[in-house]
This record gives C-alpha cells, structure tokens and sequence, in this order.
C-alpha cells in the first residue's frame, strides 16, 4: 500500500512512505509493481485499441484498409503495405511507428485527438516484445438462442410488427427476437430468436408462410432473417454491412426480399437462396422503407435524404425520384412507404408530419419546381410519421407519429384525404397495420406496448405488452464472445470485410 | 539611397506594443505557509453521483496565498469517500466522518457527510444527462453538436436544446440510440465508451459515475424532465486569485446555482478556460497552470451558463516597493491600487510635447499646428496647469465637434450608399448638433431610437432605414448600446454567454411593428451597384412610424414565432401603453439598466486610453471580466450621477494622470499593457493620419469627389477616397455595421510601402506649393528648417544630436545631398554643369624663356627662378617695358599676363605706384618666327580677361588702344592675372621670339612691378575663368583624372554659383526629412 493518488514531486515521495501505508488504504491501488505480468491482449491492448483506434479502423470504414477490431485482423497481412504488428519484433511493424513522434513531428496516429499517453505504447510496446499473444476467450457462441430466449424486466421499444395475410398471426418486434402472437394479441405462440439484437423491420412474405426480418446489432452489423413460419425454423441469415438493416419488404412473387441499410445503399436477396439479385447505392443517407411494385418490376425506396426513389428491379437501375427535385421542397427525412394493394400509389411518411400519397410513374415530363407525382397531402400529423401502411382493401390509410413523447394514430380516406378518426397515444407509434380483414389496426411503438384500435371507431380494444415480462433480471448482460458472422452479402463500396470477426459485445473492460 | 538611410534610421512603424517578457526566477519561498484552509467547510454527499471538489490554500506569511490543493495529503484514515488525483471526493459508503488535510506541516480537518449510497440513482436528462454529453464532448461544435451533426448523429450546440437533444437520442430512428430492455446495450452508452466503433474514441469510462448516471436514467426509462429547475447562474472559487509565481497552478471549484435555490459543486463537468494563454493554461478539471506574469481572466462555462474570475500571477517582485505618485482625480487612485495589487510601479508623466499632440489627437481627433504646439510649450505656468486649461478649452470646440460627430457617424453608418447624399448629410449633421450641444447620452440613444418621420427631414429616423428588420434594428442596438453581441445567438444559443436564441427573437419583437414606406416624392437611391442583386434600392427617404396593427411578434427562418419580451429586466419602469420602439428605449436607457452606461464609459476609456477596461469594448458579458472593475464601476456611476454628461466624463479622464503618463516603460510596468500603468502607442486612425500629414506639409488634400483642400475629417461619407485608396488601406471604416471591429488599427505591409512611396504622402510633401517649399525658400538657415519640420510632424523641437546630423544634409555643396534632387533636376544639374565646365576652359599654360629686356625709363628687369620679372632700380614716372621671350609652341591662341605682388614692392605690388598699383594702357605683341624672321608681324590680341580690374580699368582696354589700360586697386598685394586672346597667324614649326611692349605712360609710377608671362595654342576661346585657383586646378585636370575632394571641390563651386538647383537640393533634403519624420513611430502614432 501506497500513495497512489499523488504524483507529486519526488521529495513528497520521499515521505509517502511514512505517512501513507497506514492511513490511506481507502485510495484507488498503486500501480503495479516492478514485478511485470505478461500484457495481456484481451484485458489492456484490446481496451486500447477500441478506444483510440477502433474509430476509424473498423469494417465500417477500414481507413488505410486496416481493421483492428480483433487480434486476427490486427494481425492479417494487408496488400502492398508493411504488416501492421510482427510478434515480438516491436519496431518491425507499422504499429509502434504511426503513433510515435519523429524528427519532432507529431505522431502520424490518431488522426483525430491526442496522442496516446507513453505509457500506452510502452504497454503496446511490451505486449509486441512479449510475442503479442492472443489471450482472448474463445467464443461461446449466443448466449440469447431459442433454447435461451431473452428475459425481460422492460419492455422493449416496438420498432414494427405485421399481420400474417390469412390474419391468424401477429408478429412483433422484441429484443433479439420476433413474437408471434395471435391475431388478437392474446397468446404468445412463438418467439423466433436470431442473432441480431434490434428487430428494425419485420413482414410476412404474401403467402404467409415465411417471415422476413430485418434489423442488426447497431454499428457493428446487419442481419436479415427469413423463418419458416409453420415451422418456426430460421432459413436463411444473411448478414450484411456494419449496422442494422431496414424496411424489408417482399416482391408480390415471394421470390425477393429487399431492405434498405445504413450503408446508404438498397439491396435485394433471393428469398430461398440469400443470394444478392439487387444493389443500388443513389441515395445520400439512410434507406429506411422499401416496397415493391404491383407486378414486382420495381423497388420504391425512402430515405433520411428526404426523398423516394424508383429502381428497376431487372436491371438494377435507377429510375427516378417519385417526389419532388426541387431544391428546399422537401422537408425533413422519409421514414416509412406503403403501396396501395391494387394500384401503384405510394404512401409515404416522414419527419414532416404529412402523409403523403404519389402516383409511382411519372406520365408527364419533369420540370423543375413540380411535384407533379404527388397526389395528395394528408393533414399534417403532429411531430413525425415513422409509419404508413393500407386497409387491404386499399379503402383506408393509416399513419403514426411521434412527438416529444406522445403519438397519434390517424386513419384517412385515401381518395378523398378525409380523416376517420385519431387515436392519441401517450407514446410515441412507430408502426402500424391493418388486421387484413380490416377489422382492426394494431399500433406499438415507444412505450413497448401493442395497442389494437378499432378500425372503424378508433376506440381501443385491447393493450398487451409486446414482450412477455417478469424475470428480475436484467438481459443483455451477456459475458463476452458470440462470434458475429461476417456480412455474407458484398458492399461494393467497401473492401471486403475481414473474417472472423469477435468480441464487439461489451464495454471494454469488465464491468462491475 | 537617400531616403532609406533616413527610413531605416527612423525605424518605420515602430512596434507598438511591449512585448510580454518572461518572469524572472521564482524566488517568491514556499516554504513561509503559516496556515492551511480547506474549501469546503463541510462536504455533504447525498447520493451516489455526488461529488466535492476540495481546494486546499496556504496563506502565507507575507499574505499571499498559494494552491496547495494537489499537493495536500490525507491526513487520516475516512472510508467514506474517495480521494481522486485532483482531490474530488466520491462517496464511497454511509455515514459522517472528517478528512483531514496535510500540507507543509499543517493540516485543516473537513467533517463529510456521506448518504445514500447504496440507493439507486434518478438522474434527471436536463440535470445530469446533459452535462455528462456536453463534458464528454458528444455536443461539441466539433462533433455531433455541429450544424450537421456527425455520423447522421446530430445534438444541439452544447446541448442548449434538451427536448432536441432528448429527441436525438429516444425518439430518432424508432429509439435506436437507446435501449431500455438491456441498457448497457444503449447505442449512446455503447459509443462513447468505444466498446463498438466510435470515431471520436473513448469518452465515458465504462462504469464511471458518468457512466452509472446516464445507465440509470436509461433505466428510468429515458424521460425529459423540461420542468427540472434550471442553472441560475454559476460561481467560480476561489474568486480573483492571485498565483505568487508562474509554473504554479491554481484549482478552481464551479458552482451550479439553480433556479430552486439548491447550489452543486459541478468542477467536474464545467469547463474553465484560460482567457490569456500566454499567461495560463487550462489542464482539465478545473486546475489552471500558469505560465508567466499577467493578468488572465478564468472563464468557467457550464450548461449555458457563464462566470468569470481575474487570475493574476504575480512572478519574481524582488526589490519592488511602491513610490506614491500624484494622484490627480480618484481615476488615478483606483488605478494605483490595482496597481499596487500587481506591484507594478506606474509611468512618469509624459512630456509637454507629447500631451499636447495626445490632447488634440483624442479630443479633437487632429494633430496641433506648429503654431499650437509652440504656443503651449513656451506657456511658461506649471504644467499640470496648463495641461488642464487645454483640455477644458479644447473640449467642446469646433474641431472636438467634428471629430467626435466623425465617431458616431461611423458607428451609425452614415453612409450614402444606405441614405442617399443628402441623406447621409442630414444624419450626420443631426449627429453634429447633439454633439455640439452636448446632448446626454441617453437622450441622444432614445431620440435615435424612437424617432419617426421623414428620414431625411427628420435624420435620426435613418437609423431604421439602414437597419430594415427587426433583428437588424435589435443586433445593432444591443451591440451599441449595450455592448453585447447579441446576433451570436441568432442561430443557437450564445457561445459565451447566457443568453439563448429564442431571447434573440424576443428582443427583437420589440421592433416588429415599425413601419417604413417611401415618403411622397422619395427618389430611387443612385447607387445601385450597392445593392444585392435583384434587391430595389430603397427609396431616397422613407416615412418611420409605428404601426400598432402589426402583432409584436417575429418569425425565425423555422417559422417560429416569437413575442416581445427584454431578455432581462432591472428596477427601471417603462410604461406598456407607449408604442413598443419607445418603451424599448425607455428600457435600454433607463439608469438600472446595468449595460447601458457602463458599455459607454468603456467605450470612452478606450477611446482615450487606447483600450477599455473590457475588450472588445462591444462584448460586454460574464465571461470577459473588466481589467479594473471597481474603476469601471466608479466611472459608470459617476456618469449617471451626472446625468449622462458625455463631455464631463471626456474632462475627468483627461484631467487624471493616468492619461498623462508615458508610453514609455520601467522596470516594474514594462510587461504590463492592461492595468493602466503606462500609455499605450495607438496607430493613427486614416482620416487623422490623412489630415495630420496634408496639416503639417500644408499641401491642400486632394480627395476625390470632394472640393479640393477638404480634409478627411470633414467628409460626410465613406466613399470619398484619396487616389492610392489611402484612407481604407490605413482602415477607414466602411461604416456598414455599427461594430468597433469595422476600423483597423491594425499595420500591414501595404501600410509599409503607401509610406515610403504612396502617393498621398508623396503629392503632399512634393507638392511645390506646400509650406515646405515655402519654408525651404525663405529660411536659409537649415537648422531652423529642420526645427520647424520637427514642431510640425512631432511637435516637439529636434535635439541637438538630430541637429548635428541632419543639418549637413541641406548643404548643397554636398556631393552627396544631390541625391535628395528628384530625377529631372539631377539631369539638368549634370547639364548645366557640362556646360559650366565649357564656359570654364582653364588652359595649360606654357612658360616662355625670357630673353632680353629693357626699361625706357631705366630700371631693371630681374629674372626670378619662378619666371617672373621683378622691377628693380629707377621706379620713374613712366615707363614702357620690353621683353623678348621665345615659344616652342607653333600656334600661339592665348597669353596670360600675371601681376605678382613681391614684398620688396610698394605695398607689396603687384605696381610700383605707392599703393602698389598698376596701369598697363597698352600690351603689344610682335611674333619673329624663328625659321623665318622675315615674316615677323603684330600678334592680334582680339579679348582680354583678367580676374579682377579696377572699374572701367579692365584687362581689355590694354588692348584697345583707349586712354585707360589695365589696374587693380584697390586688389593690392595680391597676384592678379589678364588673359589675351590671339587671332593665330600661323606661327613656324621651329617656334617664335615674342617681343612685349608694356606701354604705361598712366604716370605717378603705376607700372607694373612683378610679372610673368606664358602663352598657350589651346582652342580659343581663351577668357579668364574666374574661378578660385583650387577649383581652377581641378577644371585643368581632365574630368576622367579627377578624385573625389577635386569633384566635391568643382560641385561646391558651381552650385554656388547657381541658386536654383542649390534651392532644389534644400527642398529636396527638406523632404526627404519629411519622409522620415511621417514614418517615424512618433507621427504615426498618438504616443
């Protein structure tokens, strides 16, 4: 015991020891003693690293094509450049070298910040010198799988739930899982667990019998899952990008699958195989809702960048953009996008607050300053639309928002922009649909909880948590090293992700 | 050349500063502490995220005291709490105990109280969330609180929107950023503490209490909290801290005040910045370290709130003892006090010279003529006397009218281009009237403010002319009125200070319903280049009303809407019932206003002194503390005790010695420019430098577009210019805004070189009708020349080393003072000195070999060994000399008769009259060629010459057979010299025997007594030169062959001889002399 907390100048060292050993055994441990252990990577190079480097050496983004994420990509050979770490040789590697200074100049690394402390590259210094041992704990594969669902002491946010077409099935958005439930939200019949922990998107394929979900764990990766329903099985995962994915919607055939990313781009799967039929990268931020023509030829998307976006599904080209190119039109992001189920009009709902609906195809030429798609505008809703979708009958729209901390439900008269009726929610609604025999509609959002509104009335009949809820305690504090899959769908604007990838779950460090 | 010896000598633009030197070695003995305190008294932690910043301070035994925060050592055991490095104390477990502090042999005991900490947190997002963002740094400019946000992340600017911020992270995306079902995997806790990849690093330590906080309020459920008790305002401790030496640090404490009365030790999560870098620096949590001695203002920032607090570092003071100085108004004894807590030691007075330039300079915005200047050095009355009966008689005068009508003109941007010609000259001639009448201050801002009317017919309505919308009208009232920028927070809350972007708007609203249309008749504006493109250019006059149909209400560019309400209220009543413009101005003027008056009392001080007590002087605000704020606060009250009297306050700066000083430093004040302890150089602004030079050259300005001899003073408008773009290249204003910042007073390089060679300066001193040229022309004498160019440009007199210096320079027999002529009079100087040198043909003469020679009346002819022939014996009354000589020379073109004086002469010769006079009435001369003495014939002597003759007696009359001949009285005992030109008849080759007869029948013995002849074949003309012997033997060395003292010697000559190119030489160094006395630091700057 010594004085920790004190680096002070060496005479009061000196008198450390004579006043200290005794009397401040409640101050924070000295540092270690001469006595060095062997660094260890997974409890100090790694913490490190994540901090100061993690950043921008990432899949996501891989600067200088150099992930550093784990102990296999810090040690993978790049092309064309030097290795980055060579096992106990300190300065044969890049890593000592860009984060020391030279000839008086400032360290080549971090780009952003301050440099690292001396006494973080001597431990990264000692750690190399010591054979750069790889001490991370094997991998214990999810601890959160069908056998082992999550426990919940708090509801979830509902991010999105979906009717089956034949009506019977409810699915809901959990957390690291989707709930079936029946169609009036009574039972829990099923509770398909996957990999990634936020459900973004979820949708039944139109003949009911496969379940498309999207979503990911948050800037690390993107999973789309598609289970068969009867079964309850998992059937395809396809991983794809460094972040969750968004706004799945089926082809009319079942036969693709599309969602939007975080990449900025839209893609399109093989429902059965996985494999990549569609890319396209036009917009400029998030692609947060996708749709599919009536006939399938064409993908509609919407983005954070404001706009909607028609894709020619047998090319892969851009077509358009549905709403306006004005400059300063458009206010604020899109978040959802709906289809009519017989014709190809659009409902669209955004960070506006205004429902709107689009004709799909431009039978005008386009001039600057039109809008000439747009159809109609509903009222504006309070705070933003997350979510848009049609009475299966195409008689009746309905729309969500959310703001500062409440929500309302509004249904319209699509022909006409009439409004039924409104459902004030005391929390924000981030999804919403119709019971396909168009008796009721089901809302969820902020708070957790499912709420079924009369369709007609918008009276609420019942409200059930989406999430069973119980256990004391908490989930999701899993110990460290469910490997994830690397993204099995190619970005072509990114360098291809290195694999495997590990350990990206927890804090560094061990928590108390 | 010339001129750049003068330049470099002068030193051009000379610093204006002192530079901030180091401090000396500590030697201030820490080791004196006699007692410890400990702030706080008693530390209360009531929950788990509570913490306590300890400051533990030594005093002293010489009463300073000294941070020993860092350095203080627990004492005894307390399980309490925890210790940190920088002596933040954590809860730890239940309870009451003490902590004891030691440090240098003393220690303090702190009672702590510790509960609740086992119990779970309840964080609120406005309280606590938000904090931990912004000190983390998640809402910085930088980072995700910039206009975009970062990584389609995106917060308020440190974080002055919660609900948005709120928002951000519940609601953006469906809740993405949160998790309530697994907390720790909230995306917002996942980031900064890097555990997924995250840009910005690491900024919460997993598990810290930051950590636990913002954890806990996810587990809460996310909730905002808009009704939570806000920051009042915050504390900074220790206030106004003096540091003994640089190299030590001191610790701060911030304290959150809020709106319920409950106070919070918030060090942790603040930031503090050093408002002086060179003297301190920030190291994080809340320690300051410094660097050297000065002053550094300690600016402590948390949740939009603002303090700060004077930090001074003393340094090395061995040997400093104050010495009383004359104290002439209660300025100066609030200046020595501060100066005192500095141990500074103020300036001596400043000269006569130098006060009476500074005098006019600040009051009257001009130099002093030399005639000014002279009038008050040779007052003879002490001189803190007739300092103060200047001040009172300038204050208030014509030129005191103008220059301080030239100020708020500036800052009212008196300007055509917004107001038209005519415009423009009614508001600055309104600007004028209250001026000169001595208009108090605040009825001068309410007249302005709430005037209506024709814009033109009624000038200060122009005011709402110039500024067209509401936040126009309120951003510039606020900054001139108040001192305070409150367009920084048009966008986002301010930056450095409390106010918050919607009290922009609300303040704004007060001029919602003012009311512009174009008076009957209004022409278009003429200058519509001025203009954005596409914008009308508002009538030549507009009608201002207020049109209470209008709502009070203004719309920011997001639609909101906003009302009238005053950012802040004081004691002052404004009643509601009158139009919203006047109860505006009722506000703003109203003495408990407490920005009103003391932003002008800065202004002033600033104006005289060079720099306000706060700077900028238009951003008055918490976090910029004033540099003496007791003086300040004096000053404000004096000045509303006095009803606003702007001329009264001007009369009790000027009377203090403190604006008396010199600039010139000492040992105890030579790093210090803010405490007042000596005058600070100030770069003259462009119009007074523009006047000062066409002032003291007395050349009349030439500004375009203005009647000749209009001084830049007396313009109207900014668009006037002198050709080179003088005025705005020395920082003219544009008078677009009404900021301070608008004029430079700045030095630039292209300052440098306008002053070396520009053209305003060079029309001004060359201008051959100036007071130079008639100086130079009148007053021969250069040393007076000089003196009177120096008490124009400096006023003051040269010393007598300038002198010495100087006045060889205007000697135009200089070789080197014909570079001070300009290029066309050095050509002509080279042509007229060819020509000099042609009419001045000095031949080489030939000495002839004497042969026979006889006397008709006896004497003796005798031979001396120089050649010359020296009369002896018989001395009658007439004679007639023959001499027979013999030449080499085939030609003969010219012969020289000298007279020689000889001692053995009367009266020393050269004749052998009594006086020793001479007549020669006839020379001739009969040449026998030698080959052929047949041809013997008269030479034909054609011009005579000599160097001097005795009236109508020249050296001609010898020759032309009248009754005179040649004589030199009264030029006697002196050599004289009579130069013959002959017709050339063709003397032999084998050279010639010359026979002279010297016919001098003149009587009374005037004969000549010693002579010599020589003869020469030059090219005539052969005219005696009249040239000092010295400068003759230099012409009769051939140019190439002559050395430097022989061609200094020729040009001293020939320019004595021609007055005009010897005048220009003069005028020349004279102006050369003005060069460099306009770009010596003395006249460039109000010293």
């Amino acid at each position: 015991m010594s004085c920790g907390w004190l680096p002070v100048p060496l005479r009061h060292v000196v008198l450390a020891g004579a006043c200290c050993s005794a009397l401040m055994a409640q101050l924070p441990a000295p540092t270690p003693a001469p006595a060095l252990k062997p660094v260890s990577y997974w409890q100090q190079v790694r913490p490190l690293l994540q901090g100061r480097c993690v950043g921008c050496h990432q899949p996501a983004k891989a600067k200088g094509e150099l992930v550093l994420t784990d102990y296999h990509s810090l040690l993978a050979a790049r092309q064309d450049k030097d290795p980055v770490v060579v096992p106990g040789e300190p300065d044969a590697g890049q890593l000592l070298a860009v984060i020391t200074a030279h000839d008086g100049k400032p360290p080549e690394m971090p780009k952003l910040g301050a440099p690292l402390a001396l006494a973080d590259v001597e431990l990264l210094r000692r750690w190399l010198s010591e054979g750069a041992v790889d001490d991370s704990p094997k991998a214990l594969g999810p601890l959160i799988t069908m056998a082992n669902p999550p426990v919940y002491t708090k509801a979830p946010v509902v991010t999105s739930l979906d009717y089956s077409p034949d009506g019977a099935l409810l699915a809901v958005s959990g957390y690291h899982e989707v709930l079936l439930r029946s169609s009036d939200g009574q039972q829990l019949l099923a509770r398909l667990v996957g990999l990634a922990e936020r459900i973004e998107s979820v949708a039944f394929s139109p003949d009911g019998t496969h379940l498309a979900v999207a979503g990911g764990s948050p800037a690390r990766m993107g999973e789309l899952q598609i289970w068969d329903v009867a079964t309850r099985r998992l059937e395809l995962s396809v991983t794809a990008t460094f972040d969750s994915l968004y706004g799945v919607s089926w082809s009319p055939d079942g036969r693709r699958v599309a969602f939007g990313a975080a990449d900025k781009a839209v893609r399109a799967i093989d429902s059965k195989t996985g494999e990549q039929v569609l890319y396209q990268a036009t917009h400029d931020d998030l692609v947060l809702d996708t749709v599919f023509s009536k006939d399938g030829s064409h993908l509609i998307t919407v983005s954070r960048d404001r706009t909607m976006k028609l894709i020619h599904v047998a090319t892969q080209q851009f077509i358009d953009d549905i709403t306006s190119i004005t400059p300063g039109a458009l206010k604020g992001g899109l978040m959802a996008v709906a289809r009519h189920p017989a014709r190809d009009e659009l409902l669209i709902g955004g960070a506006d607050g205004t429902p709107k609906l689009y004709k799909m195809f431009r039978d005008k030429a386009r001039k600057i300053g039109d809008d000439f798609n747009l159809i109609r505008a509903f009222a504006a809703m309070p705070g933003r639309v997350f979510a848009v979708a049609f009475s299966s009958d195409g008689e009746r729209i309905v729309a969500g928002s959310s703001s500062s901390g409440s929500g309302e439900v509004r249904v319209y008269h699509p022909c006409d922009g009439k409004q039924l009726w409104r459902y004030e929610s005391p929390c924000g609604i981030y999804t919403v649909a119709f019971r396909p025999d168009g008796e009721l509609v089901a809302v969820s959002g902020f708070d957790g909880n499912v709420v079924l509104l009369d369709a007609e009335t918008g009276a609420r009949v019942r409200q059930f948590p989406a999430v069973p809820l119980g256990s004391a305690v908490p989930i999701g504090q899993d110990p460290p090293a469910p490997s994830l899959p690397a993204p099995s769908l190619p970005a072509p604007s990114l360098p291809a992700p290195p694999a495997p990838t590990t350990g990206l779950q927890t804090p560094a460090g061990p928590r108390q | 050349m010339h001129r750049w010896q003068w330049l470099c000598g002068l030193s051009m633009l000379a610093a204006a500063t002192t530079a901030f030197r180091g401090p000396g070695p500590w030697r201030g003995g820490d080791d004196d502490v006699v007692q410890l305190e400990a702030y706080p008294k008693a530390i209360e932690l009531a929950d788990k995220s509570a913490y306590a910043q300890l400051l533990v301070t030594g005093v002293r035994r010489d009463g300073m005291r000294v941070d020993l925060t860092r350095e203080a050592r627990l004492g005894g055991e307390c399980a309490l709490v925890t210790v940190s490095e920088q002596r933040l104390v954590r809860p730890q477990q239940d309870g009451d105990g003490e902590l004891v502090l030691e440090a240098r042999e003393l220690s303090v005991r702190v009672p702590v109280r510790v509960a609740n900490v086992k119990a779970a947190l309840h964080p609120s997002f406005v309280q606590d969330v938000v904090p931990i963002l912004s000190r983390a740094g998640c809402n910085a400019g930088t980072c995700h609180g910039s206009a975009k946000g970062k990584n389609g992340f995106k917060l308020s600017l440190r974080g002055y929107d919660p609900a948005f911020d709120h928002a951000a992270l519940t609601d953006d995306l469906a809740g993405r950023r949160f998790n309530r079902a697994a907390p720790d995997k909230s995306l917002f806790l996942q980031k900064p503490t890097a555990a997924v990849p995250h840009e910005g690093g690491q900024k919460l330590a997993p598990g810290s209490a930051d950590y636990e906080v913002v954890r806990a309020w996810v587990d809460d459920g996310v909730a905002l909290d808009q009704q939570a008790a806000r920051v009042d305002h915050i504390e900074l401790l220790p206030k106004d801290p003096t540091v003994p030496d640089p190299g030590m640090s001191q610790q701060f404490v911030v304290l959150a005040h809020y709106q319920d009365g409950r106070v919070r030790d918030v060090t942790a999560h603040a930031f503090l910045d050093s408002g002086n870098i060179e003297v301190a620096e920030a190291q994080g949590q809340g320690l300051i370290h410094t660097l050297r001695r000065g002053d550094a203002p300690v600016l402590g920032r948390y949740e939009g709130h603002y303090a700060a607090t004077r930090m001074f570092v003393m340094g090395d003071r061995t040997g400093y003892a104050w010495q009383d100085v004359p104290e002439y108004n209660y300025i100066d004894t609030l200046v020595d006090q501060d100066l005192r807590r500095i141990r500074a030691l103020p300036s001596e007075l400043c000269t006569d010279a130098e006060f009476v330039r500074r005098v006019y300079l600040d009051l009257c915005g001009k130099a002093p003529t030399r005639k000014e200047t002279t009038a008050f050095l040779l007052d003879q009355r002490d001189s803190r006397q007739k300092r103060d009966e200047l001040i009172d008689r300038l204050i208030g005068n014509a030129e005191f009218v103008e220059h301080w009508t030239n100020r708020w003109a500036d800052l009212l941007q008196v300007n055509s281009k917004f107001l038209g010609k005519d415009g423009a000259a009614a508001l600055r001639t309104w600007i004028q009237t209250a001026v000169a009448s001595n208009l108090p201050y605040d009825q001068f801002a309410r007249q302005l403010l709430t005037a209506s009317g024709s814009t033109l017919h009624h000038p200060p309505a122009a005011f709402y002319k110039i500024l067209r919308e509401p936040d126009a009208v309120m951003e510039s009232t606020t900054q001139l009125f108040l001192g305070t920028r409150f367009n920084c927070n048009k966008c986002h809350d301010h930056p450095f200070e409390r106010w918050t972007q919607r009290q922009h708007w609300q303040l704004a609203a007060w001029f919602a319903q003012v009311k512009r249309v174009d008076a009957p008749g209004a022409k278009k504006m003429p200058g519509k280049d001025a203009m954005k493109e596409g914008e009308q250019p508002p009538a030549y006059d507009e009608l201002i009303s207020d049109d209470p149909g209008q709502p009070a209400e203004v719309q920011d560019p997001d639609g909101r809407r906003y009302h009238n309400v005053f950012p802040f209220t004081h004691g002052g009543a404004s009643d509601p019932q009158l139009p919203l413009r006047q109860q505006f101005a009722e506000w703003l003027v109203a003495k408990e206003n407490p920005y009103f008056a003391t932003s002008y009392v800065n202004r002033l001080w600033s104006y005289f002194i060079g720099s306000g007590l706060i700077e900028p002087v238009d951003d008055l605000r918490a976090g910029n503390p004033p540099s003496n704020p007791e003086l300040l606060q004096q000053l404000t009250a004096d000045f509303l005790q006095a009803g606003f009297d702007v001329r009264a306050l001007m009369r009790l700066i000027c009377h203090s010695r403190v604006y008396q000083q010199s600039v010139r430093t000492n040992r105890w004040n030579q790093d210090e420019d803010v405490h007042n302890s000596h005058a600070l150089p100030r770069r003259l602004p462009a119009e007074t430098l523009y006047d000062a030079v066409h002032q003291a050259t007395g050349s009349r300005p030439r500004l375009q577009g203005a009647r000749r001899g209009t001084m830049a003073a007396e313009l109207v408008d900014a668009s006037v210019e002198a050709k080179d773009g003088f005025l705005d290249l020395f920082g003219r204003p544009p008078r677009e805004s009404v900021c301070e910042c608008e004029r430079s007073s700045g030095t630039s390089l292209g300052q440098a070189l306008n002053l070396v060679n520009g053209p305003t300066l060079q029309d001004a001193i060359e201008d051959p009708d100036n007071d130079i040229a008639e100086l130079v022309a009148h007053e021969p004498d250069a040393r007076k020349v000089i003196g009177e160019l120096y008490l124009s440009f400096l006023c003051r007199e040269p010393t007598a080393e300038e002198l010495q210096q100087l006045a060889p320079t205007f000697d135009p027999g200089a070789p080197a003072n014909e570079a001070a002529l300009r290029p066309a009079d050095k050509k002509e100087l080279d042509r007229r000195l060819s020509l000099f040198e042609e009419q001045h043909v000095v031949p080489a003469w030939r000495a002839l070999e004497i042969g026979k020679r006889t006397s008709a009346g006896g004497a003796e002819l005798q031979l001396l060994p120089d050649n010359s022939l020296l009369l002896k014996g018989p001395r009658p009354d007439q004679d007639s000399y023959t001499v027979v000589a013999y030449t080499e020379l085939k030609t003969i073109t010219g012969i020289r008769l000298e007279a020689l004086p000889d001692d053995s002469l009367p009266g020393k010769g050269p004749g052998r009259a009594d006086n020793g006079n001479f007549v020669l009435r006839h020379l001739t001369v009969t040449a026998v060629p030698l080959a052929e003495p047949a041809a013997a014939h008269p030479l034909a002597l054609t011009a005579g010459t000599a160097d001097f003759a005795q009236g109508e007696f020249d050296a001609a009359q010898a020759i032309t057979g009248t009754e005179k001949g040649w004589a030199v009285s009264p030029s006697l005992g002196k050599k004289h010299e009579a130069w013959y030109e002959c017709k050339d008849d063709g003397a032999s080759t084998g050279g010639s025997m010359l026979v002279f007869t010297f016919d001098q029948p003149y009587g009374g013995m005037h004969t000549l007594g010693r002579f010599r002849l020589s003869v020469t074949d030059q090219k005539p003309p052969i005219r005696y030169h009249g040239l000092p012997d010295a400068v003759a033997a230099v012409l009769a060395v051939p140019r190439e062959q002559r050395d430097e003292p022989q061609r200094a010697a020729l040009f001293r000559h020939f320019l004595g001889t021609d007055q005009e190119l010897a005048g220009k030489i003069r005028l020349g160094a004279a102006q050369d002399l003005t060069w460099a006395l306009v770009n010596s630091s003395t006249f460039l700057f109000n010293r």
